[in-house]
């Protein structure tokens, strides 16, 4: 077997792991639901980082060292031959996402490219975007190049391609992120953003769908449950850590997701008077544009809000373009990640990295498609593979509780290369909180995208049937194949 | 014109979070120091 490569300190480690967790969610997901619910909402959401984001990223870490493996040589050599197929379900849920990851990545690339050359000047937002998503070749053709991007970086491997691509991405996102919210807060009246973004509104302690949102940002946003922190942990040296790095990799990403909503949040409220019919400085209308503009959904604040609302500043092709190549950088980095998962699985067959990775390619070009040309297929691999992520979180939580949840914090978290002990809260972490998180999630989901009159059809883009037809078919799949992909992944197809 | 409990939720919050990543950078940071004597 080749020797594995390995990340060159913690530094490069950490730099993948931040660029893998932070992603477009973080610019365009979480400053909406927290201008949504206020300061209501951060709070829970800092505490659901310790109750479900840090230890997931613990035992993702600690399967990843331990078996140097993508997930489903992780699952099959962690926990044994009849649980293979979740590292299945892990590694093809994450998959899923990536089809359609990379056509969001082509968007941020479009509008950067748009913005960048002036294109975006003088033009009606709205109807700029409905005709770049409804053109069908475009959106395809931002697609493919993002994946020959990324494909480009990481068949230079771990040292020159993804460790290099990182140095870049993580931190001239950062410095991005930074101008973005120096020039946002430095607005006039983006102090009501500001209090806006961490007012403390009651009632929305009441609203059910809060705390579903906040759970499900945490889980989604650091990426925990993914297989992504396992896939980069198999790159990491013996003597790593992996307690430090989990803390690391979760204050990261939602200091990053801070600081993108002080970015938005107060040049909405600052400039949200300027845009539409709603116009006008009257404090009222004012504030019902800018909470009207927070409401627009992830592609109407990121494609069409943002840009409209730059375009009122001094400078805007220039802000503009920052905006589009931070979210850009942000995608790409997330979808080095997805790729390097699907790439690893590859290689756990036996494949080499340098064919691994073409097949890869091509698989994620064709079946990224569908999402590239229609926005109710994007909506749906969206809705059926985010929330997939909630039962791939179970999975790693179930691999930790089968071990023995002090046993599994005694022998593979309180090591000694590890720099902070990991006490007891652990064990009611992983063994209580997050399973009933889990619990929580997937049906206050469903209750809340519950379709009375046809749940059962799963033609429909949000039904509870599009979800079980799919992950049913799935799992299915894995189970029936279950000893054939063990036998591959455990090196033991010559004897079987 | 911020009001004082957003204020305080705002420090807490921005405290907790960039507090908590600059704690852990610190931490790591004297980790790779003594690694490397």
């Amino acid at each position: 077997m080749a020797k594995i490569e390995q990340f060159s300190s913690r530094w490069a480690l950490l730099l993948a792991t931040l660029g893998m967790a932070i992603g477009a969610g973080n610019i365009w997901r979480f400053p909406r639901l927290a201008g949504e619910y206020g300061g209501v909402f951060l709070i829970p959401w800092a505490f659901f980082l310790i109750l479900w984001s840090v230890p997931l990223i613990m035992v993702e870490f600690a399967l990843g060292k331990k078996t140097r493996k993508g997930p489903i040589g992780a699952f099959a050599d962690f926990l044994g031959k009849k649980y293979t197929w979740m590292g299945g379900f892990v590694t093809l849920c994450t998959m899923g996402i990536m089809f359609y990851y990379s056509v969001v990545t082509g968007w941020a690339l479009k509008y950067f490219l748009s913005a960048a050359s002036g294109a975006l000047n003088g033009v009606d937002h709205s109807v700029y975007w409905n005709t770049f998503t409804s053109s069908g070749i475009q959106p395809v053709m931002f697609h493919l190049v993002s994946i020959t991007l990324a494909s480009v970086i990481i068949y230079q491997g771990i040292l020159n391609g993804i460790e290099r691509a990182n140095r870049i991405l993580l931190p001239s996102l950062l410095l991005l992120l930074i101008v973005g919210a120096v020039r946002s807060l430095t607005l006039d009246g983006s102090s009501a953003g500001l209090e806006y973004f961490f007012g403390f509104k009651t009632e929305a302690l009441y609203n059910y769908k809060m705390w579903l949102e906040t759970l499900s940002q945490s889980a989604w946003s650091t990426g925990a449950g993914w297989g992504l922190v396992l896939t980069y942990s198999v790159y990491m040296r013996e003597k790593e850590d992996i307690t430090l790095n989990s803390f690391l990799t979760g204050f990261g990403n939602n200091s990053a997701s801070l600081l993108a909503g002080l970015v938005i949040v107060p040049a909405v409220f600052a400039l949200a008077g300027t845009i539409g019919a709603v116009g006008g400085d009257l404090g009222a209308e004012k504030f019902a544009a800018a909470e009207a503009a927070l409401r627009a959904g992830n592609e109407g604040l990121g494609f069409i809000v943002i840009p409209q609302l730059f375009s009122k500043l001094p400078a805007s092709t220039l802000l503009t373009s920052f905006f589009f190549l931070a979210l850009f950088f942000a995608a790409l980095s997330s979808l080095i990640a997805m790729m390097e998962l699907s790439t690893r699985m590859l290689m756990d067959f036996g494949f080499e990295r340098r064919k691994a990775l073409p097949i890869i390619a091509v698989l994620c070009a064709v079946l990224g498609i569908p999402s590239a040309y229609s926005m109710t297929f994007f909506k749906n691999q969206d809705w059926v593979w985010g929330l997939g992520l909630i039962i791939s979180g179970s999975f790693f939580a179930f691999a930790a509780i089968k071990t023995g949840v002090n046993t599994f914090r005694e022998t593979y978290l309180n090591r000694p290369e590890n720099n902070v002990h990991v006490g007891r809260w652990f064990n009611v972490v992983m063994g209580v909180f997050i399973p009933v998180e889990a619990a929580i999630l997937m049906l206050g989901w469903f209750y809340r995208e519950w379709d009375v009159v046809a749940w059962w059809d799963p033609t429909r883009p949000f039904s509870l049937a599009t979800c079980l037809l799919q992950w049913g078919t799935l799992i299915l799949m894995l189970l029936i194949f279950n000893s054939w992909i063990y036998d591959r992944v455990s090196g033991k197809e010559s004897k079987a | 014109m911020i009001q004082f409990s957003t204020l305080i939720i705002m420090v807490l919050i921005l405290g907790f979070m960039w507090g908590g990543l600059a704690y852990c950078l610190r931490l790591a940071w004297k980790s790779e120091q003594n690694d490397n004597l």
